[in-house]
């Protein structure tokens, strides 16, 4: 095909995307689709390698490629520390789950719906954990719990990560809570429900989705929190992070390939189960209303 | 229906205070962030002007000797000079890659989900790992060089683990999603008739992005670029896994502080002075930045 | 009896106010709607008597019995909404039986009265359907037996039918009207449609700007219209400005601004010299090929515009003295008017309203 014909052909897709889509170019479309399609290249290609590499039966990378082993994945299930920090990390990523969505709940509520003196500084606030240098919060919860003398690990682990974790949940429900059609409320209150009846009836299950998704960021974050979890465990509490920086400091073990694989499922589905419960349905509104 | 007016109930009395309404649903979560976030800010504070005595035990005796020191030996503020300006330059770098596909992504008549999706995924997967990973990549028998020696395109391995640029690499990487998201998010709300008014008028395409697309999405470029640069300025794992020694930050430094000289004193001061220089930042960019917008379009 | 009654009720939301000084009584089995423009304070006013909102001063009472203070589940009433707002989360049955729970209905009884409710607004045997799975007729259908499910003494209806298409609106008026005539309970109806208010009320209370400026008869409200306000938004009239004459014992000449003048019934709280406004309702000016023999005014005037309705057409007349009239016809086998065509209007004496200038 002639250069002339390549050249046509790019001005008519042009042409024709700014026609039928919203397309408004100051460079060429090709310039933006290359620029694109080099950031998810780079987007992904720790994630491809770390899984290519989890099944590469060589600590270092070795041409021509063999074929997989399952090799590490037989360590990984023998590594009692390894296996043990995944359950440390799973299961105070559920508490913290847990307790976020508890707090973070009735939060959001009261932001969205209430006026108070005061409101717009939590509100300000509430981003805190999220926008600190995790760094600073971990040092400062270290300081102040050591200082009323509590020593380190769980208690640390658990306050520290629903702290980091509050913002997640209160977020994301008040979201759902700002688009709620209150006149499903109002018409429960007419019908003879009284306040706290309508919002378990009706408020409560309407807003689960988000309060589920919440709790799900709120897991996943906590699952692979690092930096301020560092100042926070012993090493009977190390939670899988932490085990994994040791890993990687001391010495090069293709384990942590493994355990970057199971990470990754994880958060492909959260990601997976948060996008089908907030896309279902045409209206595009959980609420089909 | 009974209908009785005069019997008052607690229900009825909390429709008419919405103070204790508020306090009530709120509190828990506002209690929780006060006591465990401001209430520690204010010892670090405090901290920062005790006495450290060698062996890891502090004295609560006033001293103004951790700052002195902070502000005496240049090799702390080259530190935090340096964080700042690895911070800028990962934004910078985040912003050039970012707003090119942010842009393209929020213009495709579908919003496109599911690349959106595909951006999800990382951002949600353990930075740690994707550090990792980039050692894997990067390091002298790494991925890179196998595949560059294998091609025969260098005949040596070629040094890129353990220097500046891979700390660069490592930062960009993890601001990506957080540079693209609010912009894709702002764009993606700018109403797309605005552009076309702009054209009918007689704009061409370069002027009609200039004078409407481009400051409208301000917004989300301020947004993505706060929330990059203060990740960057105060980040641990880059420098820590990729940058080797030498290469830390101020992240790195006060980490060492606490967990390994047990310097308390020392570490508060330095924790107070970032903080101090990261809000200062932050207060004079909030005037522009819409930190919402990371939360998705307006709808 | 009186079922609703409302007494010097003031609404301020900070410093807006939103219902000024609205007193009102409702009779039992009435159909009362509350019309006027968005912001006028209807839905206010309606949301006060349900106990959504708490009125800043006044009384509300309900079957005689003051309910200021209560909630809106002690107050003996149900409310439609515009968009429905049936549980998404619930079946047709659950939605339906959800007032009978907490009226502590025992649960034999609810599915008895959730069957029969369903047979009156003609949708048997939709139990188990979901309200996504309903069309928007039927949505609202479900909505009104949900709301005369709980037997309220009152049923408050908030534009209920402003969501749905043209034809199944029209429908939907028909029923609910036959359905409140079957029922008779208390409807207070809130619409910004004037045509739809004359169409179902037994009385019309119009409000503009927080006030109840007139409470009648659909006939009362359209035929004699108090102010300006009310003429204007209720159906449509022309307003021909001028100045009174010459008051006599049965009719009073009009000097228009145009010069032209107009003999009316007899406005006898009116003084001479005072600014009016002379009202002539658009269908009731005629259009005569030449000049009428009518008892009432007839004029000279030429068609400045023409639009076809369908079944009626609407003629904008310009007068000799540069008056302009709107006057709609009935459609007729014979082609409609030219622009330019030169014509003769005529109206009777007694189809002019004569109401206070500038009111």
């Amino acid at each position: 095909m002639g250069h002339a014909s390549k050249v046509s052909l790019l001005t008519n897709r042009t042409a024709a995307a700014q026609g039928r889509s919203r397309l408004s170019l100051p460079v060429s479309g090709r310039f933006l689709q290359g620029v694109t399609i080099f950031v998810y290249g780079f987007l992904y290609l720790p994630i491809v390698i770390v899984v290519i590499m989890s099944f590469h039966p060589e600590v270092y990378l070795t041409f021509p490629l063999p074929s997989y082993s399952l090799r590490w994945y037989e360590e990984l299930l023998q590594d009692e520390l390894m296996i043990r920090a995944t359950l440390t990390s799973l299961w105070i990523g559920g508490l913290t789950a847990l307790l976020s969505a508890v707090i973070g709940t009735p939060c959001a509520l009261g932001l969205v719906r209430l006026d108070f003196p005061g409101k717009r500084l939590v509100n300000t606030f509430m981003l805190a954990p999220m926008i600190i240098p995790q760094i600073i919060t971990g040092i400062s919860l270290l300081i102040l719990l050591n200082a009323i003398q509590i020593p380190r690990g769980y208690p640390y682990l658990i306050i520290g990560h629903v702290l980091l974790t509050l913002p997640y949940i209160v977020v994301t429900v008040s979201s759902q809570l700002y688009g709620f059609p209150r006149e499903l409320e109002e018409a429960a209150l007419s019908l003879g429900a009284n306040e706290l009846q309508v919002f378990f009836e009706v408020t409560l299950p309407l807003i689960a989705p988000s309060i589920f998704a919440g709790m799900l960021f709120a897991f996943t974050v906590s699952f692979q929190e690092f930096v301020a979890t560092q100042m926070w465990a012993t090493p009977s509490t190390y939670t899988l992070p932490i085990r994994i920086f040791a890993r990687i400091r001391d010495a090069l073990t293709p384990e942590v390939n493994v355990v970057g694989v199971l990470m990754i499922a994880v958060s492909f589905a959260v990601v997976a189960i948060v996008q089908i419960i907030f896309h279902r349905g045409k209206r595009g509104n959980v609420y089909g209303v | 229906m009974t209908t009785n007016a005069a019997r008052p109930s607690l229900m009825q009395w909390l429709r008419g205070q919405p103070l204790v309404r508020g306090v009530l649903l709120v509190g828990p979560a506002a209690a929780w962030l006060f006591l465990f976030l401001v209430v520690p800010m204010v010892l670090v504070l405090v901290y920062s002007f005790w006495t450290y005595r060698l062996g890891g035990v502090m004295e609560p005796t006033f001293t103004l000797e951790n700052y002195a020191r902070l502000l005496s030996q240049p090799v702390y503020g080259r530190i935090l000079w340096h964080s700042f300006s690895v911070g800028l330059q990962t934004t910078v770098l985040a912003l050039l890659l970012s707003y090119p596909t942010a842009y393209y992504l929020a213009r495709r008549p579908s919003g496109s989900p599911l690349l959106i999706f595909l951006i999800l995924v990382p951002f949600w997967t353990s930075y740690l790992i994707r550090i990792f990973s980039w050692m894997l990549i990067l390091m002298e028998r790494g991925v890179l060089n196998s595949v560059l020696l294998g091609l025969g395109i260098i005949s040596q391995p070629v040094r890129l683990l353990f220097t500046p640029l891979a700390v660069v690499i490592g930062m960009t990487y993890s601001a990506l999603p957080f540079m693209i998201l609010p912009i894709y998010s702002v764009i993606r709300g700018i109403n797309p008739d605005l552009v076309q008014a702009a054209k009918t008028l007689g704009a061409n395409d370069l002027q009609a992005f200039v004078e409407v697309t481009l400051p409208l999405s301000m917004p989300g470029v301020m947004a993505g670029s706060v929330i990059v640069f203060i990740q960057g300025a105060g980040n641990f794992l880059a420098p820590a896994i990729l940058g080797g020694t030498g290469a830390d930050l101020m992240a790195n430094v006060i980490a060492n502080r606490f967990l390994d000289a047990f310097n308390w004193p020392f570490g508060s001061a330095l924790s107070i002075i970032f903080l101090v220089a990261m809000m200062v930042f932050v207060l004079v960019v909030r005037k522009w930045a819409a930190l919402e917008s990371i939360y998705g379009p307006r709808k | 009896m009186i079922d609703v009654e409302l007494r010097s009720i003031t609404k301020k939301f900070g410093p807006v106010v939103a219902v000024e000084d609205v007193s009102l009584q409702v009779r039992q089995g009435e159909f009362l709607t509350l019309l006027g423009p968005s912001g006028c304070g209807k839905t206010t006013t309606m949301r006060l008597i349900a106990g959504l909102e708490a009125p800043t001063s006044g009384e509300i009472l309900i079957r005689e019995e003051p309910v200021t203070d209560l909630p809106p589940y002690h107050r003996n009433l149900s409310l439609m909404f515009q968009n429905y707002a049936l549980f998404p989360h619930k079946n047709v049955f659950d939605n339906i039986a959800f007032g009978l729970k907490y009226h502590k209905v025992p649960s034999e009884e609810r599915k008895q009265r959730v069957k029969e409710i369903l047979a009156l607004v003609h949708l048997p045997g939709m139990e188990s359907r979901y309200p996504r799975q309903l069309s928007g007729g039927q949505q609202q259908r479900i909505a009104l037996a949900r709301a005369l499910v709980v037997k309220p003494a009152v049923l408050l209806l908030d534009e209920p039918l402003s969501n749905l298409d043209l034809k199944m609106r029209e429908k939907m008026r028909v029923e609910l009207k036959q359905i409140q005539e079957q029922v008779g309970i208390t409807f207070i109806f809130v619409t910004h449609d004037q045509q739809e208010a004359l169409m179902l009320s037994d009385r019309v209370a119009v409000m503009d700007g927080g006030k109840i400026v007139q409470v009648g008869t659909p006939r009362e409200v359209y035929e004699r219209p108090r102010s300006r306000f009310v003429a204007e938004f209720v159906g449509q009239s022309n307003f021909l400005e001028g100045h009174i004459v010459d008051t006599r014992s049965s009719e009073t000449e009009i000097e228009l601004a145009s010069g032209l003048h107009l003999s009316v019934p007899a406005a006898p709280h009116l003084t001479k010299g005072s600014k009016v406004a002379v009202q002539v309702r658009a269908e009731r000016v005629r259009i005569y090929p030449e000049r009428p023999l009518v008892r009432g005014q007839g004029f000279a005037a030429s068609v400045e515009r023409m639009l076809y309705v369908g079944d009626t057409i609407q003629y904008l007349l310009q007068l000799e003295s540069h008056d302009l009239l709107m006057a709609t016809c009935p459609t007729t086998s014979a082609p409609p008017l030219d622009r330019g065509a030169a014509v003769w209007i005529g109206f009777e004496s007694e189809d002019c309203l004569v109401l206070p200038g500038d009111g």
